[in-house]
């Protein structure tokens, strides 16, 4: 089953094409990666994708449903989360209370509800701690449960931004570079994350720079260029496809070094 | 509220409080302390409303707008249409929301500066129809004679609410309901999502939180208690005119929340009491009251970044938190 489904979509800033005429499918359970140079339009995907920007053309399916207009916090509510690609949080709040807000869609009580501090309320407020204590300790992060995310590592606040994300139980989440400013050990515990991730059954969509990383862990790989798919397919394929390695122009020896 | 226990000094503190609140205009009589009471009360219900909406991070300067529109739309229901205060109240509050929903649907979108002259703007606005628009707002000398509420039959008896003793219940029961309905709010997941817009409002968006609804419903609910506030003003003042309502009253509105320290349901309590109650210390000074103002404002953003609730907390916990 295709999980997102981007037909045709295309993005003009200023009479600037960011992106155009892309298409491409994520079947769900797999990490696919996109990828392409700086500049590509890599972030203007996903933020297409998540609802930040509105394509000019085309339309965007999550789970058949049309995506397109909606504004970000209905399609997280849809299952599709993502992160940034700075390390954005909510700085002065602790690491639990950043994943409780991750999880504010799937409250169920209700503004009279939540006023009235009724039964739901609570039952809301209950699932929030405990889903956040299970993410942090997912994440490795259980000992800054209240360490506010402003005093924590840069490699435990990445991984808190992606706890965030899964706090509203997506289906499909996206990762902005995840890797970025890492040292090699944060990096492979990073890699190990996604792995676990897709293992709990949620499909990822990785942007990356590390190469090492997204041709270790993608199923499928989409490449774009200028905005426009230049390539789709295994990392190996991927790795050997003509077009690729000239856009990249010097990314043959990211590749010959893996 | 009712979580794992609320601690008894808690609750011993806020009984003591609410019995003091009762009983203090059968003790103080004098009427220029009741007076001021009743004008500290309106102060609380406008500055607690104001501060839902910096929650969110909008610094909205029409607050004094909202108890305009309060206090014209039920004086106009009851002098000119001969409605019962009783209705009037509730409508004026829902006129003010309605207001506030109208203007913060265009202008909630915009943040930082941008909000603030948009509110501005709206405010003097609201003012100049008033002031202008004579044959119903009665033009610069306002509206005189605006009776008091209606007495409402009470066991056999009657409640009045001509004098300032009596009055001051009234203010007390709606004060009473604002600091709770906010205190609620900002306690819930609702509030903290409030608060999260407040401090990223992308990744608050992206984390599947209605930033743009909730800026409204901030906005909505604190426009509703405002035209209350406005409204009972009205009636107790016997007059209004569209001076009241300007451009620095709001500000005024802004610095107590400030001082008493934003994002807490105390803080705005504490800063209108403070501000209320420090120009009339200094009244034989008048001259000085905006020097004093000033001092304090200065003071207390320069040394409590919290606001003096922030301090209170410092000295009640012995320690920073």
């Amino acid at each position: 089953m295709n999980l997102l489904k981007v037909q045709g979509v295309g993005k003009i800033f200023g009479g600037l094409a960011a992106v155009r005429d892309l298409s491409f499918t994520i079947k769900k359970g797999v990490i696919a990666g996109l990828i392409g140079p700086n500049g590509a339009g890599k972030t203007t995907v996903l933020n297409l994708a998540s609802g930040v920007l509105t394509p000019n053309q085309g339309k965007i399916f999550l789970k058949e449903k049309d995506i397109t207009a909606l504004k970000p916090h209905s399609v997280t509510k849809l299952g599709l989360a993502r992160t940034f690609q700075a390390t954005t949080l909510f700085s002065a709040r602790t690491a639990v209370e950043n994943i409780c807000l991750g999880r504010h869609c799937r409250g169920k009580a209700g503004f009279w509800g939540t006023l009235f501090n009724t039964v739901l309320a609570r039952q809301d407020e209950k699932m929030d701690r405990q889903k956040a204590l299970e993410l942090l300790s997912f994440m490795k992060l259980d000992s800054f449960q209240d360490v506010p995310a402003q005093n924590l590592s840069h490699g435990n606040q990445r991984r808190l931004g992606v706890a965030i994300a899964l706090a509203a139980d997506p289906e499909l989440i996206l990762l902005d570079e995840p890797m970025t400013g890492m040292n090699p050990a944060e990096t492979a515990e990073m890699m190990d994350l996604i792995l676990r991730i897709r293992d709990m059954g949620i499909t990822v969509l990785l942007v990356e720079h590390d190469m090492k990383a997204v041709m270790g862990l993608c199923d499928r790989i989409v490449v774009i260029n200028y905005g426009q798919k230049i390539a789709e397919g295994t990392p190996a394929e991927i790795q050997k496809n003509g077009e690729v390695i000239e856009a990249y122009l010097g990314a043959e020896y990211t590749f010959a070094h893996r | 509220m009712n979580r794992k226990g609320i601690p008894p000094i808690r609750i011993f503190s806020i009984t003591a409080v609410l019995v003091v609140l009762f009983i203090i205009p059968l003790i103080i009589r004098d009427q220029y302390y009741q007076h001021l009471m009743i004008l500290t009360g309106l102060a609380i219900i406008a500055t607690v409303s104001l501060n839902l909406v910096l929650a969110t991070g909008q610094l909205s300067i029409a607050q004094a707008a909202f108890v305009g529109i309060g206090a014209y739309c039920s004086t106009l229901l009851v002098l000119k249409i001969g409605l019962t205060f009783w209705l009037a109240f509730p409508i004026a509050g829902a006129a003010a929301g309605g207001v506030g929903v109208l203007i913060g649907l265009p202008t909630l979108k915009m943040r930082g500066v941008y909000f603030a002259i948009a509110t501005f703007a709206f405010g003097e606005l609201v003012r100049m129809v008033f002031t202008n628009w004579v044959s119903l707002f009665g033009g610069v000398g306002g509206i005189l004679n605006i009776p008091a509420p209606n007495p409402i039959p009470f066991f056999g008896g009657a409640l009045y609410f001509q004098t300032k003793g009596s009055f001051y219940y009234l203010v007390l029961l709606v004060m009473l309901i604002t600091i709770l309905v906010n205190y609620r709010l900002l306690h819930s997941r609702i509030g903290m999502a409030f608060q999260a817009i407040e401090e990223a409002e992308a990744l608050a968006e992206q984390s599947g939180i209605p930033v743009m609804k909730y800026k409204l419903l901030a906005f909505l609910i604190s426009s509703i208690f405002t035209g209350l506030a406005g409204s009972l003003y009205a009636h107790y003042s016997h007059y209004i005119a569209p001076g009241f309502f300007s451009f620095w009253e709001s500000v005024h509105f802004i610095i107590m929340a400030v001082i008493g320290g934003v994002g807490t349901v105390g803080g705005p309590v504490i800063g209108a009491v403070f501000l209320t109650l420090l120009p009339e210390v200094f009244r034989a000074t008048k001259e000085y009251e905006m020097v004093i103002y000033a001092i304090a404002l200065i003071t207390v953003v320069l040394f409590l970044p919290k606001g003096l609730m922030g301090l209170l907390k410092r000295v009640t916990n012995g320690r920073g938190e």
